[in-house]
């Protein structure tokens, strides 16, 4: 069970929709905790973590996207959420609209857009696939922006604006002398 | 040319080969390159200088700032994930036989004096000016290292943090051999856009007061208070809260501070870059905070240009500057015979240890899971006399520690109970290092 919390968590993380989980999710690792079924402490310790963030990322995702796979305990939790913004889909939805159709022109492709970030705090390993993760706070990473853009909404990075680190062309121009 | 500066044919053909392999190494290798560079403004320039390379270059890149390389560190990162280039600097030269025997593929950018004098061991290339005949303590600092590679790639503008490292390894009075060099080449390019005379309090962007108090080259004891630094400002007719100071109100600032400190202290050369922050050696001064209070990454993203990491690097420079000031009022050094030495606290004694050197070397003494953690600092004065910091500390080894170093700055790590043998015997050595009256020694 532990092995299959982890495993929906990055998922989850590299996912930019929901994944699909077992309805019987959450209920299921309750009574892995109830149960004592970890194997360690440092398990039971890591558990809540990793719960925690999944379901954060999860209301996330459905609060700004598409609710495919959102599992009824989830959803309860979003419509409390909504309720007390008093934020209805269908008028976010409109407000997007016109946002979108008014000043956002649509991407025609995609661009793999890489961040320097420097790292708030320790974060537990993770992958994209290509690469292993192990971010340590002060470290400063090279990150795809579709990661970046998460660890930073969780203030896990933070991302660093130079302005003048994208100029190629500029930095290689020989100025005359003085 | 660089040929100019190396002393021979053989010399800068050996370099050439070196920096050619690296810039190859780097250019093919397709996945991560895992960058480890030093906590202070050398290591972090440096950083600065890598990251910004690789990123143009188009490569993923994962950089740890620490304190000191260790065997621990070395095995640490050899089990990480994604076999990577690794890429060590302002340091490694000392471990290079521990990283090629792990079976690493690495490059070390260090300007230490290195363990093996080969510039590829195994799978590690390792670029170090002692291996081509330069003084890596006074000629070329890590980041200058750093910029010998990012050059090969035109990357020019990049030549302002090897001053901004050099400046902060002290290697700036005056810049000689290859420091001299990449300060033309950062003229030529106008990324250094000017050098000019001043007093330093005018590097700073803080009300003039502050500059004074907060400043600790030169440090000033009868001005480290606010009231002392506002009442001499008053009396010369000077409004504290300007941030520059000119003309006729410089003069009479500069005049007033002889009766405390000699007037090349005050009035130095300051190195005006193309960069938010316009000061070199302010922008060393930052990266040199930021390191010692843990947040090195800022410092590098000031470097970086980041409008929120120049902020809290310029507060952190306060907020350091004020613990440090704290402490050197504090400090009361023991005197023995041909040293003083004092015990502080972590990331600051090597400094204090500098700012406090008079007629003898300092040492400072700071306590470490059971172990003592000793800086040592000398002057340019005693190293012409023939002190030679590195050899005293080396000793350390004799008493179940290890030390190293330059010979006008050197540290060491001694078991706690040898304290007190280990300081008489480097009193030992120090006195008869001095005693060979006549020698000239070059900082090394």
């Amino acid at each position: 069970m532990y092995d299959k919390i982890v495993n929906a968590f990055f998922n989850e993380l590299k996912n930019d929709k929901l994944i699909k989980l077992p309805e019987s999710f959450y209920d299921d690792v309750r009574r892995y905790i109830w149960n004592k079924e970890y194997g360690s402490e440092r398990e039971y310790r890591r558990i809540p973590y990793y719960i925690r963030e999944l379901r954060k990322l999860r209301l996330y995702k459905a609060f700004y996207g598409s609710r495919e796979n959102l599992l009824e305990e989830e959803r309860e939790i979003l419509e409390v959420i909504e309720r007390f913004e008093d934020i209805s889909p269908l008028k976010r939805e409109e407000e997007e609209d016109k946002v979108e159709k008014s000043e956002i022109p649509k991407p025609i492709n995609t661009q793999r857009h890489i961040d320097i970030v420097r790292v708030l705090t320790k974060f537990p390993e993770f992958t994209d696939g290509d690469r292993v993760y192990n971010l340590d706070k002060n470290d400063i990473v090279s990150l795809d922006r579709r990661i970046s853009k998460i660890l930073e909404k969780y203030k896990i990075v933070k991302r660093i604006k130079g302005e003048s680190y994208e100029n190629e062309k500029k930095d290689k121009e020989v100025l005359p002398l003085l | 040319m660089v040929a100019t500066v190396l002393k021979d044919k053989g010399t800068y053909e050996r370099y050439r080969k070196t920096v050619n392999e690296i810039v190859e190494k780097i250019k093919n290798h397709q996945g991560l390159i895992r960058v480890i560079t030093h906590y202070d403004a050398d290591g972090l320039a440096s950083g600065a200088i890598l990251i910004k390379m690789l990123y143009r270059l188009n490569k993923d890149f994962h950089l740890s700032i620490v304190e000191h390389l260790n065997e621990k560190t070395i095995n640490r990162l050899q089990k990480e994930s994604n076999n990577p280039l690794y890429i060590f600097c302002d340091m490694g030269s000392a471990y290079i036989d521990r990283i090629a025997e792990r079976g690493m593929n690495a490059i070390i950018l260090d300007h230490h004096p290195p363990k093996l004098r080969y510039t590829k061991v195994e799978e590690v290339h390792q670029l170090n000016p002692h291996l081509f005949n330069l003084n890596g303590a006074r000629e070329i600092s890590a980041s200058g290292v750093c910029y010998l590679v990012a050059r090969e790639y035109k990357f020019y503008d990049l030549s302002i943090f090897a001053i901004v490292g050099a400046i902060g390894d002290m290697q700036h009075e005056p810049f000689i051999g290859m420091n001299k060099f990449i300060v033309n080449e950062a003229r030529e390019y106008r990324y250094l856009r000017s050098i000019v005379k001043d007093i330093v309090y005018n590097a700073y962007d803080l009300p003039i007061w502050q500059s004074i108090m907060y400043c600790t080259r030169p440090y000033i004891k009868e001005l480290s208070d606010r009231e002392s630094v506002i009442n001499l400002l008053k009396e010369l007719g000077i409004d504290p809260n300007k941030t520059y100071l000119e003309g006729e109100e410089r003069d009479k600032l500069i005049s007033a501070l002889k009766r405390y400190v000699d007037e090349s202290q005050i009035l130095v050369d300051r190195y005006i870059i193309n960069h938010k922050i316009e000061d070199a050696f302010y922008l060393s001064e930052i990266l040199n905070a930021c390191g010692k209070m843990g947040i090195g990454s800022v410092g590098i993203g000031a470097a970086l240009e980041d409008e929120e990491c120049i902020r809290i690097g310029r507060e952190t420079y306060i907020k350091y500057k004020s613990e440090i000031i704290e402490q050197l009022r504090n400090i009361e050094t023991q005197k023995l015979n041909n040293i003083e030495y004092f015990f502080g606290k972590k990331g600051t004694i090597g400094h204090m240890a500098s700012l406090l050197v008079r007629d003898k070397p300092v040492i400072g003494i700071y306590e470490e899971e059971g172990y003592y953690k000793i800086s040592a600092r000398g002057n340019k004065l005693l190293v012409e006399k023939g002190l030679d910091l590195s050899k005293a500390m080396g000793v350390a080894s004799q008493f179940g520690g290890s030390g190293g170093g330059h010979n006008i700055a050197a540290g060491a790590r001694i078991p706690k109970i040898y304290l007190s043998a280990f300081l008489q015997k480097v009193d030992e050595i120090v006195g008869e290092q001095l005693k060979k009256e006549g020698i000239k020694n070059p900082i090394s």
